[in-house]
């Protein structure tokens, strides 16, 4: 009995250190990536390319590409239940 | 090994929000809205301090759009009285990774708040004549996301955390006289699924730097002289 209950022990403390660690990991993971948003516009941005100089993105660019990104409506918090005015 | 795992799935890339960032006159509280004398006069002696809080981030932070009518001196909903906070409300533009998609709800806010909400409350805090105003109780950010694989039928979901502060304890935690646990403590925390009140949950603060050292490619503001 007393050596039951001390492998259950044992087996849900690896169970919580595992998976503290696996949500450590995930998180320094998440961290090391810094273009964690949607930089991944790249590719649509307009650059304004003239011949010979580098390209510049703009923030109306951003909007651009984000306009054209957009997937509809997202089920979302409305204002009331957060803020008052 | 179970982070490399992650990282070899697919990435999807997911644009947030209401297609674009609201204009300057649809982020800020528009006068006429305000529901209380106190607000409304906050709202008037600071009005270039609004535009130029609008102008910064809109310019220096391309990731993040202001939400309409979510910068101005709100008050939390469901809360008695007219504290008034001076408030910014947005939305995270990110890209969805499986390592962020895996981490649980709590750590999802954490990691939110970490990178963009500490960031924007020093951006509110910087004004002192703001800070003086004694009318002002003190500094909120609302940080909206799409949550990942969430998706209910052809619609997408976000994920919302709000942290109301008191002004003295926003100003003690940036100049780390506070540590992060007293801040999350003393502040006021609500956090959303979808439309679905979650409650406080379990935050957590720790640094990252992303906000003031992440330079998206090529990216040039159009303004110069907001010291991005």
């Amino acid at each position: 009995m007393r050596t039951w209950i001390a492998r259950a022990l044992l087996l849900g403390g690896i169970m919580v250190v595992s998976s503290a660690c696996a949500s450590s990991d995930e998180v320094a993971e998440w961290r090391k990536h810094p273009t964690h948003f949607a930089s991944g516009g790249h590719a649509m941005f307009s650059f304004r390319n003239t011949e010979g100089s580098p390209p510049r993105v703009r923030r109306s660019d951003v909007e651009r590409a984000r306009t054209e990104q957009w997937w509809g409506r997202v089920i979302t918090v409305s204002p009331g239940q957060i803020i008052q005015e | 090994m179970v982070s490399r795992s992650l990282l070899i799935g697919i990435i999807l890339l997911a644009l947030v929000g209401g297609a674009r960032a609201a204009p300057p006159e649809e982020a800020i509280i528009a006068l006429e809205k305000y529901t209380t004398q106190k607000g409304k006069a906050l709202a008037t002696a600071f009005a270039a301090q609004l535009r130029q809080i609008y102008d910064r981030v809109y310019h220096c932070r391309p990731w993040l759009d202001v939400h309409k009518g979510g910068l101005g001196f709100s008050r939390p909903a469901g809360v008695p009285g007219d504290d008034r906070f001076l408030n910014i409300w947005v939305w995270v533009d990110q890209q969805i990774t499986p390592e962020f998609a895996a981490l649980p709800v709590a750590r999802r806010h954490s990691a939110m708040f970490s990178r963009h909400g500490v960031d924007l409350l020093r951006q509110l805090a910087a004004d002192a004549s703001i800070f003086a105003d004694a009318t002002l109780t003190g500094y909120s950010v609302i940080l909206t996301w799409l949550k990942p694989d969430a998706k209910v039928g052809t619609q997408e979901k976000s994920e919302t955390l709000g942290v109301f502060a008191d002004k003295a304890s926003v100003k003690a935690f940036l100049a780390r006289r506070m540590s992060a646990k007293e801040f999350i403590d003393a502040a006021t925390i609500v956090a959303f699924d979808g439309k679905d009140g979650l409650g406080r949950i379990p935050l957590e603060i720790w640094e990252d730097d992303f906000a003031t050292t992440f330079k998206l490619k090529d990216y040039e503001p159009e303004k110069k002289n907001l010291g991005c």
